[in-house]
């Protein structure tokens, strides 16, 4: 293989030969990713191969721009028009989804759907069909309504939020909130039927419900969603937010028993041993309450929970795309 | 708490020190015996005169109001009864600054409690974790397990701590270390007030030390202040110094261990809901007075 004498070059050089870490690792010590060295390194073998190194290039910038303190929306730009003529659309799709994916997993949303960046309409542009990134606009209004209600040091107070701080007593905040939710639940109510996004659909339908209010209709997304056999972390949280809607409407055991529920699913998860343990104290039964963080804290490892990803949209998809990228790469 | 929890609870014991303590004062000391329908009630209390702590107080130098009805009262000598300690220690890198330096302090602490007392510690950062559970004060204390992270899961390391059962004969002190910030909680700074009403833990803060965070940070911090009063505990406001973790712990353990559990039976009052507590020292003089501001019934 004809070698082009750049840090870039042999970092993609590195990445097609399969050494992933590695090859991130030597663009970080040698001054990062250069476009130009890049684009050379495209060139070298001729036009027959370019497309696979189109596709090499794109995707070691989503791993680079990933291992960085911040993303780099140009480079997140370059790497996207790399692809913007791939002769597989499909692998050009695949692309845009790990991308709006690592956009979200870092809650960027000045990249996704921002006024100088809307890296999300160009992927509507390019693939209008698409439901992932439909769902991907509602993501973004959902997040963008936390950011225009609640203060950065409340970040995942979640009970304070949902304790009627801001909706119930709508502020000017709130109340721009509010239109930001009810946008992302019109988007939502055209995809509940969709095969690949329809139970994500619902459940953040159902959120986006409790969070104004409207709790009968809440418990009626979330009743559908813990019907999903396949995804541990959509029924998870199916079953966390009914507890929290019950709760809420002051159906204690009921909530008890949604929240025990949840906590069959994925054990020792922290948001509904946190939530459970704050009714079960909030009703006098401090031994049951005991028990619940002894089950958390007595356990050695700590268990990924989804709430914590809820707030990400796809980024919990992010590895396997990749891995799907690498992939196609080979 | 409510007290038909502690009636059960108390039924369920033979020989309790906390209920032997009395006897020291009463001689001769018959073995209690409780019926399952009695309704006790403990309440801990601390006096101060100035900023020294009163020794030596009975049940008669004491009045009790249950929603403003007198009540009939057993004092005891707090320092009697063993104290279960529950550590809970910012480790997001604002109160430890060196983990070496933490271990030894939790090794420090664990030598200023008595062989029959326990310990466990929690800290929090972006994760909650137990370095070790509740353990003889004189048992290794296995501080290699310490770890530090990134943000600060504050409230809900304090409802992990203040979310256990009570023990008849046995005290729980619930002591945080921290500068008062979080960014990681399930649980916000408005809930942890009625959390401490309910618990039956008695609620120290020290707070460390303020960072330039947020305008609404003395909210937060009043809320702190008011989930420690609300157990009849205390809240230690910033210093400019460094706060040396060991010295704050004996500070807070010494005003513990000179408080006092007067012990009542409701009666005349409603058993469900809310109870208002009102402690007051008979005595002449000037007593700063601190119990619990209350308790759920049910």
């Amino acid at each position: 293989m004809p070698r082009v004498r750049s840090a870039t070059g042999e970092a993609l050089n590195r990445y097609v030969q399969g050494d992933y870490a590695g090859a991130i690792e030597f663009l970080q010590q040698l001054g990062g990713f250069n476009v130009l060295q890049a684009q050379e390194w495209i060139k070298a073998e001729g036009l027959g191969a370019a497309d696979r190194r189109r596709l090499a290039a794109a995707t070691m910038v989503l791993e680079y721009t990933a291992a960085r303190p911040n993303l780099s929306p140009p480079l997140i730009e370059w790497a996207c028009e790399q692809l913007a003529r791939y002769p597989t659309p499909a692998i050009e799709e695949l692309w845009l989804r790990a991308s709006i994916a690592l956009i979200e997993g870092r809650q960027a949303w000045t990249i996704l759907t921002g006024a100088t960046s809307n890296h999300l309409a160009h992927a509507r542009t390019r693939f209008p069909d698409n439901t992932p990134f439909k769902l991907a606009e509602a993501v973004s209004a959902e997040a963008t309504a936390d950011d225009a209600s609640v203060r950065p040091a409340d970040r995942g107070m979640v009970i304070d939020r949902l304790w009627g701080e801001m909706l119930d007593q709508p502020s000017d905040k709130g109340s721009k909130a509010a239109a930001l939710l009810e946008q992302a639940a019109a988007t939502l109510e055209g995809l509940v039927s969709d095969e690949t996004v329809g139970a994500e659909a619902r459940l953040r339908l159902g959120f986006i419900h409790l969070r104004l209010g409207r709790r009968e209709q809440a418990l009626q997304q979330f009743k559908q969603v813990e019907g999903v056999p396949r995804d541990a972390a959509l029924k998870y949280l199916g079953l966390l937010f009914s507890g929290w809607t019950l709760a809420r409407d002051g159906r204690t055991d009921e909530a008890i028993a949604a929240y025990r529920a949840a906590l069959e699913v994925i054990p020792r998860a922290r948001s509904a041993t946190t939530l459970l343990t704050m009714l079960l104290v909030m009703n006098h039964k401090l031994g049951d309450a005991e028990m619940v963080t002894d089950a958390f804290m007595n356990a050695p490892l700590t268990v990924e929970d989804p709430w914590r990803t809820y707030q990400l949209g796809s980024y919990r998809s992010y590895q396997g795309l990749i891995d799907q990228l690498r992939e196609a790469i080979r | 708490m409510t007290p038909a929890r502690i009636a059960m609870v108390l039924a369920s014991a033979l020989a309790l020190p906390v209920l032997a303590a009395p006897r020291l004062q009463q001689q001769p000391p018959p073995r209690p015996t409780f019926r399952a329908t009695a309704d006790v009630v403990p309440v801990h209390v601390s006096v101060r005169v100035d900023r020294s702590m009163v020794a030596g107080l009975t049940a008669s130098d004491f009045e009790l109001y249950d929603n403003g009805v007198r009540q009939t009262i057993t004092a005891v000598s707090a320092d009697s009864l063993a104290v279960d300690v529950t550590l809970v220690v910012d480790t997001s890198g604002s109160v430890v600054r060196s983990s070496g330096r933490f271990k030894s302090d939790v090794r420090d602490i664990a030598k200023q409690l008595r062989d029959d007392e326990q310990v466990r510690l929690l800290t929090f950062d972006t994760e909650l974790r137990q370095v070790f559970p509740m353990q003889g004060a004189s048992q290794r204390v296995p501080v290699d397990e310490i770890r530090t992270g990134d943000l600060t899961s504050l409230l809900d390391a304090m409802l992990f701590a203040l979310a256990r059962g009570p023990r008849p004969d046995r005290r729980h002190l619930v002591l945080v270390f921290t500068d008062g910030y979080d960014n990681a909680s399930l649980i916000g700074y408005r809930a942890i007030a009625d959390v401490a009403s309910r618990a039956d833990a008695t609620l120290y803060v020290v707070l460390v030390k303020v960072r330039g965070v947020p305008a609404d940070k003395p909210k937060d911090i009043a809320a702190l202040a008011d989930a420690a009063a609300r157990t009849g505990g205390t809240f230690f406001p910033p210093s400019d110094d460094a706060r040396d973790i060991p010295g704050a712990f004996k500070q807070a353990l010494d005003a513990f261990r000179h408080g006092y559990v007067l012990y009542f039976t409701p009666a005349d009052v409603a058993r469900e809901g809310w109870h208002d507590l009102t402690v007051r020292v008979t005595k002449s003089g000037t007593f700063d007075v601190r119990a619990r501001q209350g308790y759920f019934g049910g």
